[in-house]
């Protein structure tokens, strides 16, 4: 034990507990400024050369497979892994900023528990072994049955583990996913016969269509998407694709449209069925779309002169969209973003991805590919998510006292994603128990009574199978890249991988727990698949020995091999929801539509990307606003309710409120109020802290009765002037414009 | 004066004179000596008076990026000859500092010297690149000769960079430091 080490303990023991930590705790640690002298002269080691470490990226929400460049034993820069076949070198700028995520200042460096009351906002440190005995002994004696498990979504080896620990100590597992798809994973399964939405491949179409699908930004894979989409406008050997968008708004993916037509929210199903009908010159629909046509077998109820009306888009519009999609050689139907987001998400979304059977293109080539399974049957490739309704239902049980005695918390960050109306935050707060294994003091976090934090991504092992892939089984591996920053000392403080934690804990519960989860630590699991995957003899990495296949399998940041070919359910589209909308509240006192968008750089929000600088000061790519929540609203509106731009504006739902700078967007309708997603966070950090506001609390709890979910369209608001200004940071407009010489200048007008 | 532009100005004054106190506190730092180290090595002693040349140390200067320290084995070239018990070393403070070496040595235990010289990790610097390219270790590093506790002598930020590869026109794309 070092000197500095010594001094430390001294600071946790005793009546001097908490200073010494506290301050060790702080800022970057004391080794990062020291410089080593080995014992042995090194003869072969040049100092200061740079290593490159494949790994995969927890922070983007895809997984991408990702090379990390080590020098002096510090991650100094992430890019995407060439070999990697969802994103083939390519990266994205969340995947750039973990590194803030890894070295950020407020990052929970050693166990804590809260100094007095639970939520008091101070805390003191503990040692490890001074705080897991009484959590294991909490664990223990809790009831069957009364513990709960929240994580984010996940997938892989740590899915397993979840999957597994929460089975033999009867908790329920519950997971969190703000801005639910289920409609889009339902809708896969009716149409495509499996929850995993097909890989569309656009590299190889003559045609997108997408209805809301803002694949660019957001949905399951953007750097895929984009790296596909390059080839799609540019790619050696074939003619540029057509892209025709819809959305509610210009988003990122509908400025990179050809064409983009606004539509109606909620209408989007109807618009889809407009366009099939258009499609199939007015024809009688194939087999599997029987249920969606009328007695006839036709969609004549969407004929595109009736459903222009109700969406929005111009009659001939839908016409010749119908003609071109029928037309092209190869097409996709693409769909997502705020269509799915409706009470009738289910609806539209089952509409939109049919269009595909009209092209009979699933399986095909330019068509919709369906994803390989995971490689190895034990591992989950998709992860269990817990509906809304389900949520609505938990919280219920803790208001009639009969909620969970234990909650353990992971990842996920309920209290700033949930709804305000459902009273998370003070209903999670009455659970005896709460343990949180965050490494950031998240708003959920704050009411933990014990924080055991876990280590980053890039210092702990993992796994992730690629959330689209149709060419290759693939097992993506994470393994650290660096010993971790906040470094244990004689296992008395520092942080811990979740995963380990809850083998050792089971190692130590013993008993079905134990046999359930045989492996010391997530390496060794991992490694016992990876063992599997050897015998299997075939793939990117092929060995006879063992270790050095390993070796090369983490190398290379993973395994990928010939996919066995998916066997899916046949289409069935019956016993969908009718094809109107339901909304919040009248339109009367409510008369704007809410369009929450999720930010290309912060996503939604319930992450920690929030708290990256880097993050927080790129400029969103439509508005280039940065650091704070922006309201986008039509100019002509606007001038109608009499605000100008940086006018701090209230917008108001049945269930909310939040505040934000008026910001002139032409790019959305008249009757839409556009706000990011994002910021609003009360704790993560100073970076994120009291920036901004989170439309996600102000949402209205409309539930979409197929699927369960949370239907986070359908919320009405109104706008109001607070009579109040501020300037919205942001780079558009603060230089004047540059004619460059020689350089043609494009205009872009108004049709109308 | 409105109420804003009294809340600009008392913001500006204390913008002002927090700069100027941790200008003072940086500048401060720079002065005098450098931090201390485990083992008060003297460059006094080594360098100027035994006029060790720097790369017997500092052995990869002139192959790799970084400089490296030299091992405790290497220190004990000399030291096991120059040891706490020599006659020859009659200064009590070095003989007690020499005897921490041994310490080092004999406990096999590597020492953590605290870094004078610390650069971003966005940047990346090749000491051999400057070596080859002629510059004298002493052209960013000073007369450590002189120094009873090495210090930084230059702000070595990225104006300096920019300066000195102008001047002597290396490249100053974005990529020579920052890739």
């Amino acid at each position: 034990m070092r000197r500095r080490d010594v001094l430390k303990l001294a600071g946790t023991s005793g009546l001097g507990l908490g200073a010494g930590v506290a301050f060790a705790g702080c800022g970057t640690p004391d080794r990062e400024f020291h410089i080593q002298s080995p014992v042995e002269i090194p003869e072969d080691m040049v100092t200061g050369v740079d290593t490159w470490y494949a790994s995969i990226c927890q922070d983007s929400g895809d997984g991408c497979g990702i090379i990390v460049r080590v020098k002096s034993g510090r991650a100094r820069k992430i890019e995407g892994n060439p070999d990697y076949p969802l994103n083939r070198g390519k990266s994205s700028a969340r995947a750039q900023a973990a590194l803030q995520t890894l070295y950020n200042p407020d990052r929970i460096p050693n166990p804590m528990v809260p100094r007095g009351h639970r939520g008091s906002g101070r805390y003191r440190f503990r040692r490890w072994a001074d705080v897991l005995p009484d959590f294991q002994e909490k664990l223990t004696a809790a009831a069957d049955g009364s513990i709960v498990m929240i994580t984010e979504p996940v997938n892989g080896h740590l899915a397993m583990v979840l999957e597994r620990f929460t089975q033999s100590v009867g908790a329920r597992w519950l997971t969190f996913e703000p801005l639910e798809q289920a409609a889009v994973r339902q809708a896969s399964a009716k149409v495509f016969g499996t929850t995993r939405v097909p890989q569309f491949d656009i590299a190889n179409t003559s045609y997108v269509l997408s209805i809301g699908g803002n694949f660019l930004e957001g949905g399951d894979a953007p750097v895929h998407y984009g790296q596909a989409y390059g080839h799609f406008r540019q790619g050696e050997g074939r003619s540029r694709g057509n892209f025709v968008h819809f959305d509610t708004h210009l988003t990122m993916t509908a400025a990179n449209a050809d064409e983009w037509h606004p539509v109606n929210p909620g209408t989007e199903g109807i618009l889809a069925l407009s366009i099939a009908h258009a499609a199939l010159e007015g024809g009688a629909v194939p087999a599997a779309l029987r249920p969606l046509a009328n007695a006839e077998g036709t969609l004549a109820a969407y004929a595109a002169e009736q459903a222009a009306g109700v969406t929005g888009v111009p009659a001939e519009i839908i016409q010749r969209v119908g003609h071109e999609f029928a037309a092209a050689q190869t097409a996709v139907a693409m769909g997502g973003g705020s269509a799915a987001g409706h009470s009738n998400g289910l609806f539209n979304m089952s509409a939109i991805f049919a269009l595909n059977l009209l092209k009979d293109n699933v399986g095909r080539t330019g068509g919709a590919l369906l994803n390989a399974p995971s490689p190895l049957p034990d591992i989950p490739a998709e992860s269990p998510v817990t509906s809304f309704q389900e949520w609505q239902e938990f919280l219920g049980e803790i208001e009639s006292g009969q909620g969970p005695e234990v909650l353990l918390i992971h990842g996920a960050n309920p209290v700033f994603g949930l709804p305000g109306v459902l009273n998370a935050e003070n209903l999670l707060g009455d659970i005896p128990y709460v343990v949180s294994f965050s490494n950031v003091l998240d708003e959920t976090t704050a009411l933990a009574d014990l924080i055991l934090p876990d280590h980053h991504y890039l210092e702990s092992w993992g796994t992730s199978i690629p959330p689209v892939g149709a060419e290759y089984a693939t097992l993506g591996i994470q393994q650290p890249v660096i010993r971790p920053y906040h470094q244990e000392f004689d296992g008395e403080a520092g942080t811990r991988a979740f995963a380990d934690v809850l083998l050792a804990l089971a190692d130590s519960i013993g008993g079905p727990l134990a046999e359930a989860l045989p492996w010391e630590t997530m390496r060794d699991a991992i490694r016992a698949s990876v063992d599997e995957l050897q015998a299997r003899g075939d793939g990117s990495v092929i060995s006879e020995d063992p270790e050095s296949f390993w070796l090369t399998v983490l190398q290379r940041g993973g395994w990928w091999g010939p996919a066995e070919e998916a066997t899916t359910a046949a289409p069935d589209l019956s016993g969908l929801p009718g094809p109107d909308a339901v909304f919040s509240s009248d339109s009367q006192e409510y008369p704007y539509h809410l369009v929450v968008t999720p930010s290309v750089l912060l996503g939604d929000g319930s992450g920690s990307l929030a708290a990256t600088p880097w993050l927080q000061s790129t400029s969103d790519p439509m508005t280039t606003g940065v650091w704070t929540t922006w309201v986008a609203l039509n100019p002509h509106m606007m001038a109608d309710l009499g605000i100008q731009e940086n006018d701090i504006v209230r917008v108001t739902s049945v269930a909310g409120s939040i505040l934000g700078p008026a910001y002139p967007y032409p790019g959305i309708g008249e009757g839409l109020v556009s706000v990011p997603l994002g910021q609003g966070h009360r704790e993560l950090g100073r970076y994120a802290q009291d920036r901004g506001d989170n439309a996600l609390g102000m949402l209205a709890p409309v539930v979409q009765e197929q699927t369960g979910a949370l239907a986070w369209s359908a919320t009405r608001v109104r706008v109001s002037a607070t009579g109040r200004r501020t300037r919205l940071p942001r780079i558009e407009g603060i230089t004047a414009p540059v004619q460059m010489p020689d350089q043609q200048t494009f205009q872009i007008t108004d049709e109308s | 004066m409105t109420s804003r532009a009294v809340r600009l100005t008392i913001g500006a004054v204390v913008v002002v004179a927090g700069l100027l106190l941790i200008g003072g506190v940086a500048w401060a730092s720079q002065a005098g000596d450098g931090p201390e180290q485990p083992i008060a090595f003297m460059h006094t002693v080594h360098a100027e008076q035994n006029d060790i040349d720097c790369v017997f140390c500092h052995r990869t200067v002139e192959t790799g990026a970084e400089a490296s320290v030299p091992a405790v084995e290497q220190c004990m070239f000399c030291h096991n000859v120059i040891n706490d018990e020599n006659p020859k070393v009659t200064d009590p403070f070095y003989r007690a500092e020499i005897a921490k070496l041994e310490a080092y040595a004999e406990n096999n235990e590597p020492i953590d010297w605290v870094r004078v010289h610390v650069m971003p990790d966005h940047v990346r610097f090749v000491h051999a690149a400057h070596i080859k390219a002629g510059f004298e270790c002493a052209t960013c590093h000073g007369d450590v000769g002189s120094m009873e506790r090495v210090k930084q002598v230059r702000s070595l930020n990225m104006g300096d960079c920019v300066a000195c590869h102008r001047e002597n026109d290396a490249p100053t794309d974005c990529t020579i430091c920052h890739r």
